[in-house]
């Protein structure tokens, strides 16, 4: 397993997908607190060249920048994931590498998890640069918020991510191509989204965890455990279904 | 004959409505070089892949190293060496990380590092060891493939169709490394090139539509199933040549009849009526004649007339 997870992390920096997926959210994490100080500003410029155009928006605050910084989670975030997750095992299945690896004593569900941690190492330091990011323009332009908070937010931020993931894993798991799999993730995600939006199933899907990771950016503390639980559960079934898959499978 | 190194019992695999493997029975003893040999789509690499615990099959049993294989259990694949007929590898590692990491998943820890080594100089990638795998050559991929198949000192190796991609060269230097490895391994073979099993293969499987057609070492298989062969070389000139062939083919001894350039190259199915006529009817021919022979028949003649055979009773 140590093998596998240091082989994984190896390919993670020389592929560099660690190094894109650091920049793209270390990019977004720095837009997110500068886009909420100054689109006003923009917007009030463009209203000057517009004669008879009026664009009004919010006083800028720190409500505004954790807003901003939290539609990544369920905007950009998912799908910059999707993207550097979705090969991970279809991708070796098609050129011939994972044979090689199965002929040796390694146990079909170690491909799977050790694929897995790799990503999530992968994901929670590109989100500790991405929130450092955010956090450092945050407490510059509007002096909060407290760390403390802003730490429980992306660990429940994080754990909505991780269930991202680990459906992406699953799809590249089941899928037959690169594509195939990347479709199959978007749809797993989208669907997710729209039941977690359905009335009745809004508060403990893991959608709702972006919601709550506001509230914990702003100081509340909402009960976010309903929704970790099933988050975690979700994460636990569909590892176990690539194993399941996995194991099923011919190569 | 000394124990099996590998054993298939009643081994059948069905792919759909395709039956690729029906009832293959196998016994290859310890520390033999083993030639399965087929044409394509037999059922070589069915067999190779189920040895390998990468597929299931449907019915029967196999057995490596006295280990039962299978996808679920991992006892097996530690006693084999796998080799596939095109293998993959990390494009962006080096062939001695790649090694290493092979080394690491059947647990050598820190050795991984000096069986890595030792296993560059064996296939001659010594100096191409610290270059990343995707530049690599054919031939030289082929070689990597070799020493990852023999990281953990497997008692047996599996070899798909070792060298079919390969330009001659890089086939005399697989060829060269598999003969130099006979003796501590057993090495099980698949290929469709019959000099590769002549020069290199103990003992040899022919394997056609799945089944089992001959099993034996060279010399037995020799004695037992190739046709008497004579081989008449003739000055190079149309018309004798083609009168000869007629003569011939209508001859009841004559299997077949087969024109190689100038040479006619006749498989009989009774020797002492051959030897009787064949003088007889090549006397006219006169200076046209250079040579004529009784030949050793080769495993190409016999493998052409037990799958021919084969598929007249499969018709």
């Amino acid at each position: 397993m140590r093998a596998l997870l240091a082989k994984e992390w190896l390919e993670l920096v020389r592929s560099r997908r660690l190094l894109v997926l650091c920049v793209v959210l270390l990019f977004f994490g720095i837009l997110s607190p500068l886009t909420a100080r100054y689109m006003g500003d923009i917007f009030a410029m463009m209203s000057e060249s517009m004669q008879g155009i009026v664009i009004q928006l919010p006083e800028p605050s720190i409500h505004e920048a954790i807003v901003q910084y939290l539609a990544n989670f369920s905007e950009n975030y998912p799908l910059a994931i999707i993207l550097v997750a979705m090969a991970c095992i279809v991708a070796e299945r098609e050129r011939g590498t994972l044979a090689m690896v199965l002929a040796r004593p390694v146990i079909r569900w170690q491909i799977v998890l050790s694929k897995y941690l790799a990503l999530l190492g992968m994901l929670l330091i590109a989100l500790a640069l991405g929130g450092l990011g955010a956090l450092y323009y945050s407490i510059i332009l509007f002096g909060g918020p407290a760390f403390v908070d802003f730490l429980l937010l992306n660990l429940a931020g994080a754990l909505y991510l991780s269930v991202i993931l680990a459906l992406t894993v699953l799809a590249s798991t089941l899928a037959r191509s690169t594509v195939a799999a990347g479709a199959l993730s978007l749809g797993f995600w989208l669907t997710l989204s729209l039941v977690g939006s359905l009335p009745g199933l809004r508060g403990w899907l893991p959608p709702a965890l972006v919601t709550q990771a506001a509230e914990l950016g702003l100081g509340s503390r909402p009960d976010v455990w309903q929704a970790a639980l099933v988050a975690l559960t979700f994460i636990g079934v569909a590892l176990a279904g690539a194993c399941l898959a996995l194991q099923r499978q011919e190569l | 004959m000394s124990a099996s190194a590998i054993s298939c019992q009643e081994l059948t695999r069905r792919f759909d409505h395709h039956l690729a493997l029906d009832s293959l029975c196998l016994e290859v003893p310890e520390h033999s070089v083993f030639g399965f040999l087929g044409p394509n789509g037999a059922g070589k690499t069915t067999t190779i892949k189920i040895l390998a615990g990468l597929i299931r099959p449907t019915a029967g049993k196999a057995y490596v190293a006295g280990q039962r294989v299978s996808p679920d259990d991992i006892a097996a694949r530690r006693a084999v060496g796998y080799l596939p007929e095109e293998p993959a590898f990390y494009g962006w590692m080096t062939g001695r990380e790649y090694l290493i990491y092979a080394g690491r998943l059947l647990g050598l820890g820190a050795g991984a590092h000096g069986r890595a080594d030792e296993l560059l100089q064996l296939v001659d990638l010594a100096e191409a060891g610290a270059r990343r795998v995707g530049g690599y050559s054919r031939g030289m991929r082929q070689r990597l493939g070799i020493a990852s198949a023999l990281v953990g000192r497997p008692p047996v190796l599996l070899l798909d169709e070792p060298t079919s991609a390969l330009d001659p060269l890089g086939r005399r230097d697989v060829l060269a490394l598999i003969e130099r490895l006979s003796g501590d391994t057993t090495v099980f073979l698949s290929t469709h090139i019959l000099a590769d099993v002549d020069r290199i293969c103990d003992r040899v499987a022919v394997i056609s539509r799945g089944r089992l057609l001959a099993e034996a070492d060279q010399e037995t298989l020799r004695a037992r199933f190739a046709a008497p062969a004579f081989e008449i070389e003739l000055a190079p000139a149309p018309g004798p040549a083609a009168d000869l062939l007629k003569t011939l083919a209508a001859q009841p001894w004559a299997a077949s009849v087969e024109p190689v350039d100038n040479t006619l190259r006749v498989m009989a199915t009774d020797t002492d009526s051959a030897r009787r006529a064949l003088p007889v009817l090549l006397a006219p021919l006169g200076e046209q004649l250079l040579r004529y022979e009784q030949v050793r028949p080769t495993l190409e003649d016999i493998f052409a007339r037990l799958v021919e055979q084969s598929e007249e009773e499969t018709l």
